[in-house]
């Protein structure tokens, strides 16, 4: 049993494998919206194989950000209660995955020193249901 | 309504209300969206009083449309409820590459004071990263709208600590009854929440380091050096780095300065956190002395609310605790300690 600000997956969702990726569902592990500027670094591993930032884009709503350019995006915020989507440059065709997302994610108001703000690295994973998509 | 033993309890004019914060668990797992969680706040007596963390309850907030507020201003007139207190945040590091500048913080508060306006805050909760400069810059931004800023004594800061020492000097020197503090319970604690320890505990530390963790916690001195030498120890005896690194959180959420402290602000108190964790048998709030805390906000005619703020997410997970059940406790604790304080 983990608490909320250690959660990057909700309980129950699934992966998605599409013809040529896959998707996996994320979520801010904090109590309030942050800033997509605040993810610092992210990664995925799906059965063994990791897959860095430099691999992965966000999906969240309509717009589809390559997690390289998060960074400069403090105007777009995250609400809390919406799940993401990482899209990984893989394909699954088992039932399940196992699954494993790490990020480091700044805290924008939680200060520990000048100029520097509480960075958390949050883990989270576990064996998950794939579901297949028509999508391309 | 059933919540009229929670207006001017026993005639101290304190009234109770919860902030929707204490519902991050059921929030963040979508069992409710506002209008949801609104009307069963207000089902089971919860309120009056409503206060929300923007950032939060609001999707497009800082901004909010009119779709949001006529959403809101109807949730207030639908369930009677009376919005208390809308917690801004000042995220200094909201950019990757560098802090906000004055500017941008001062924009950053005044389009968050905006929306409270329109959504009928009359108080906004302001965070220690805005400074003096910041504050003095947002008042007329406040005034214009009538809007009071109080600035948020959330451990591991309290009444009598520098960094709060300079804006209450920074307050006496402008004078204004739109500036002052919102008081939270978590400055002011008497043990360290048992919930918190056993989520310790849970991450592999052992019994002697937890022991060792609230000897350090309840030492004079630094806080800071406290937990330093703590860590440093427990390290060198083996203890797993997710347990310590964890252990942070327990000198940056929980404070132990003296409740009585708290009268020295008691004019300038434009609202209240009433911080809770946890209950015993027989209803009491383990890690903190509510009474105490009653007979001094009474003794010191603070007149306004308190919101109740169940912090309990950070070691409960969804489903453990019942959030609602937990809030009751708390209303229903601090209704005996102000109609105590007031007899």
């Amino acid at each position: 049993m983990t608490s909320v600000t250690d959660r990057l997956i909700s309980p129950g969702d699934a992966v998605v494998a599409a013809a040529d990726r896959t998707l996996v569902p994320v979520r801010v592990p904090w109590y309030r919206s942050l800033p997509l500027s605040c993810w610092e670094s992210v990664a995925v591993t799906l059965d063994g194989q990791r897959f860095g930032v430099d691999q992965l884009e966000l999906r969240l709503g309509d717009a589809t950000i390559p997690c390289t350019e998060l960074a400069a995006k403090h105007e777009t915020f995250w609400f809390v209660q919406d799940t993401g989507w990482l899209v990984v440059p893989a394909t699954l065709d088992a039932t399940q995955v196992e699954l494993r997302v790490e990020a480091e994610i700044r805290i924008p108001y939680i200060l520990i020193g000048p100029d520097k703000a509480l960075v958390r690295h949050v883990q989270d994973g576990g064996t998950l249901p794939v579901v297949r998509s028509g999508e391309q | 309504m059933m919540t009229d033993t929670n207006v001017d309890v026993a005639g101290t004019g304190i009234s109770l209300g919860v902030t929707l914060y204490s519902f991050t668990n059921e929030w963040w797992s979508r069992q409710y969206d506002l209008t949801g969680l609104v009307a069963e706040v207000a089902g089971r007596g919860l309120g009056p009083g409503v206060e929300i963390v923007g950032f939060q309850s609001l999707r497009t907030f800082p901004e909010v449309d009119a779709d949001s507020v006529s959403l809101w201003r109807g949730l207030v007139d639908r369930f009677g409820i009376v919005p208390t207190c809308l917690g801004s945040n000042v995220d200094v590091a909201l950019r990757a590459d560098r802090s906000l500048d004055r500017d941008e913080m001062v924009d950053y508060l005044n389009r968050q004071l905006d929306t409270a306006a329109a959504l009928g805050f009359p108080v906004v909760r302001i965070q220690i990263g805005a400074d003096p400069a910041v504050i003095e810059r947002c008042l007329a931004r406040a005034e214009k709208h009538g809007i009071r800023m109080g600035m948020e004594i959330h451990a591991p800061e309290s009444a009598v600590s520098p960094a709060i020492m300079r804006v209450r000097e920074f307050y006496e020197s402008v004078d204004s009854p739109l500036l002052g503090f919102i008081p939270d319970f978590s400055s002011t604690m008497r043990r360290v929440p048992e919930g918190v320890l056993a989520d310790l505990r849970a991450r592999g530390l052992s019994e002697g380091a937890a022991d060792g963790l609230t000897q350090a916690w309840l030492s004079p001195g630094n806080q800071f050096a406290n937990f330093g030498a703590w860590a440093e120890a427990s390290r060198a005896a083996g203890e797993p780095d997710d347990a310590v690194g964890a252990a942070t959180l327990v000198f940056t959420m929980h404070g132990r300065a003296a409740a009585e402290t708290w009268a020295e602000l008691a004019p300038r108190i434009v609202h209240v956190h009433g911080k809770c964790y946890e209950f015993d048998e027989v209803g009491d709030e383990p890690s903190i002395d509510y009474p105490s805390i009653a007979t001094v906000l009474v003794d010191s005619r603070y007149q306004g609310w308190i919101s109740t703020e169940w912090e309990g997410h950070v070691f409960a997970p969804p489903g453990t605790v019942d959030a609602f059940d937990v809030v009751a406790s708390q209303q229903a604790l601090l209704r005996r300690s102000l109609t105590a304080a007031a007899g």
